[in-house]
């Protein structure tokens, strides 16, 4: 393969795993302010 | 089989069933999609198929086509249009997270593609090698590569039935899911709009589709879906898509829509959402439904009597596919 080949690949894999991988923190993190906030009530 | 499982899931409920299935068979592909990977990358002329498929042309960024065709691309891959996101979305809870949940789908679809890409092309290039021809000659599109390409390219492997097997189990999870979800957008309509049971409304679409389908698995069976899907895909869903989002952005009050979406997310939408909505996407999505009328007119009147009377299919397909 050619570097500009394994670049797009990898960036190609990287905008869309990456960016998968920040939705996923952001609704763990919303799930886990729920619960606490059920927790204290 | 098929619209038997496709029934059950559907029948016993969002919780209990479409969403166990989706468990079942989400990670069951990707299990699936790895294996094939990693059998791919090992055969010889995996690489010269990656490089085909990853290595950049980046004068193509100034060719307008390109553009409509990626619009094209991502727009059935997401699968808008069909009402899927509408019937799924409306069993959330009306505090969701809406822009996260889309970002995620469209993230995850565009990585599932991504890594598809490499499992199909790292097959295409060894089998370009094996044939001693260029990639373009062995690289199809649709039903054909779908069902030929992958299963071809591991016939010399030591275990050809065990990754042709593995293969077709692969298409068939894949397919089922999609299948759940456009019935469930059925199913979900006729309850709403007949005030069924979902049981009923389950019934009653999963007997009518089987009779319906089973035109497709006659002897014409192919020549039929072929001309059904054309119709439906490049006209039925452009048609029902465009008149949607004329609708929404132009007859509802869009910045109303965007206050409600930004309120419960954390990632917030602008004003280039509104501008994507109301101007770019019924531009787009106007020029594919215009380029494929134009395309079928010119293919009809070159076409030979027999392929019009074959085509005469198409509208009425089309039509009845409004119905619902």
């Amino acid at each position: 393969m050619t570097t500009s080949a394994i670049v797009m690949m990898v960036f190609g894999l990287a905008i869309t795993w990456g960016g998968a991988i920040v939705c996923f923190r952001i609704a763990f993190r919303k799930e886990h302010q729920a619960r606490r906030l059920r927790d204290d009530e | 089989m098929t619209w038997f499982l496709t029934f059950i899931a559907v029948f016993t409920g969002v919780k209990s069933g479409i969403e166990r299935m989706s468990k079942i068979f989400m990670p069951l592909l990707f299990l699936l999609v790895f294996i094939f990977i990693g059998r791919g990358l090992m055969l010889p002329g995996a690489a010269e198929g990656l490089n085909w498929l990853f290595k950049p042309n980046f004068s193509a960024i100034m060719d307008g086509k390109v553009w409509a065709d990626a619009f094209g691309q991502i727009f059935y891959s997401l699968s808008i249009g069909f009402g899927i996101m509408l019937s799924y979305a409306s069993y959330l809870p009306k505090k969701s997270d809406i822009n996260n949940n889309a970002c995620m789908t469209v993230f995850i679809n565009c990585g599932f593609s991504v890594i598809s890409g490499i499992m199909i092309f790292s097959v295409l290039g060894y089998m370009a090698q094996q044939q001693g021809v260029p990639i373009s000659k062995v690289a199809g599109s649709g039903v054909g590569a779908g069902l030929h390409h992958p299963a071809d390219g591991h016939q010399p492997d030591v275990r050809p039935r065990l990754f042709g097997t593995l293969f077709f189990l692969a298409l068939c999870v894949a397919g089922l899911s999609s299948m759940i979800s456009l019935n469930e957008v059925v199913v979900a309509a006729l309850i709403e709009k007949m005030n069924i049971s979902r049981k009923k409304a389950a019934i009653l679409f999963s007997c009518l589709g089987f009779l319906v389908s089973c035109a497709f698995a006659t002897g014409s069976g192919v020549l039929l879906l072929d001309i059904v899907d054309h119709f439906i895909n490049n006209f039925g869903v452009l048609i029902g898509a465009f008149i949607e989002i004329l609708f929404v952005t132009w007859f509802c009050n869009i910045d109303d829509l965007r206050r409600h979406i930004n309120r419960t997310s954390d990632i917030k939408v602008g004003a280039l959402w509104t501008v994507s909505l109301r101007f770019i996407t019924p531009a787009m999505l106007g020029f594919m439904l215009v380029s494929n009328c134009i395309g079928d007119i010119e293919k009809t009147t070159a076409a030979t009597p027999r392929r019009r009377r074959c085509s005469s299919a198409g509208p009425p397909s089309f039509c009845a596919s409004c119905a619902p």
